[in-house]
């Protein structure tokens, strides 16, 4: 059976991102769609290791030319109560950098953050 | 020379480089703004300034409130970047809003994004585009349960946005709020696939995307 961890994201409201742990590496991929409609398909995107107890959370693309993105996760410290919300900036070559993102207990980690584009759309 | 005194097309500008999180306080300001960056021509205007400057903006979970980030990538040298992330302030928040609003998701569709608070036996829902328009809170049909899932979307059909809730056995119940008849009802379908639950949809263009895997069969 495949246990495989997928997260989904948006780019620039034009294409579909996927981020994928495989259950048996620490590394995560991040794929990006070509097209959609009318089956989709996937490219790679970028590959690196993150460390090996990653929790599995959500992510952003910065930029697609540039290959950048951030994924989140939490940090806990010794004590339970103070979790950390922190992102990774990962690039291409298998850059990873570790960005702290402030105390934030109780955050449900897969719904840490989504990506956000302005738009003039009022409810009608 | 007093801020009322100067020309509509002056106040417009500076305005329009005020972060959004600080918007409300703009508008309570007085009637003349308050109109004045609720008109759509100051709304383009707005989100043009933030697209020139390049920066892409994510919300986030915090301390039971969500916050507008920004993210600005300004180069790559030697294989590191310049990326700067500033937390631009509270959209949404327990201290301004109720006391018993606990946010525990998040979804973005067409610049609106839907938040889902849960605390006790009170379970509210609340859609809100922070450029253009005020938080609309809608109450659910019963309290739902932590596992259930939330998506925005947006019906061509009908011209409305739609609120879809997941529940039940593997989320195979679905429920949905019609945001300009203010009801919910449960639609005539049956999901093909069991949707993971531990991870959100996301919307693009009109459509929501899910991660699903197929059914286990009974054996």
């Amino acid at each position: 059976m495949n246990l495989d961890d997928v997260s989904l994201s948006v780019v620039k409201e034009e294409k579909l991102a996927m981020l994928l742990k495989r259950w048996d590496t620490c590394e995560v991929e991040i794929w990006v769609t070509d097209k959609i409609e009318p089956d989709v398909s996937w490219s790679k995107f970028l590959k690196v290791g993150i460390k090996p107890r990653f929790d599995f959370a959500n992510f952003v693309v910065i930029d697609v030319v540039k290959k950048v993105a951030l994924v989140f996760d939490k940090n806990k410290a010794e004590k339970f109560q103070y979790s950390y919300n922190i992102a990774y900036i990962i690039g291409e070559k298998g850059y990873c950098r570790e960005v702290d993102l402030g105390e934030s207990p109780y955050t449900p980690l897969s719904y840490l953050a989504c990506s956000y584009v302005p738009s003039y759309v009022q409810l009608e | 020379m007093m801020m009322s005194n100067l020309p509509n097309d002056l106040v417009e500008e500076i305005l329009s480089r005020v972060t959004v999180t600080f918007m409300r306080t703009v508008r309570s300001i007085c009637k003349k703004w308050n109109a004045l960056t609720k008109d759509r021509s100051f709304t383009n205007k707005y989100i043009r300034n933030i697209a020139a400057l390049g920066e892409r903006e994510f919300l986030m979970i915090k301390e039971f409130s969500i916050y507008l980030v920004g993210v600005n990538l300004h180069g790559i040298q030697n294989n590191n970047f310049d990326l700067s992330i500033e937390l631009k302030g509270k959209l949404i928040s327990m201290d301004n809003t109720i006391r018993r609003f606990c946010i525990s998701q998040i979804f973005h569709c067409n610049g609106l994004f839907l938040c889902v608070s849960q605390k006790d036996m009170d379970n509210r829902l609340v859609v809100w585009n922070p450029y253009c328009s005020k938080p609309r809170w809608i109450k659910p049909s019963y309290n739902y349960r932590t596992v259930d899932r939330f998506a925005l979307g947006y019906d061509k059909s009908c011209g409305s946005h739609k609120i879809l809730r997941l529940f039940g056995d593997n989320l195979n119940n679905l429920e949905i709020y019609d945001l300009s008849s203010n009801s919910w009802r449960v639609p005539n379908v049956t999901l093909e696939r069991d949707i993971v639950y531990m991870q959100p949809g996301v919307s693009l263009k009109e459509k929501t995307y899910w991660y699903a895997r197929d059914k286990e069969s009974e054996n």
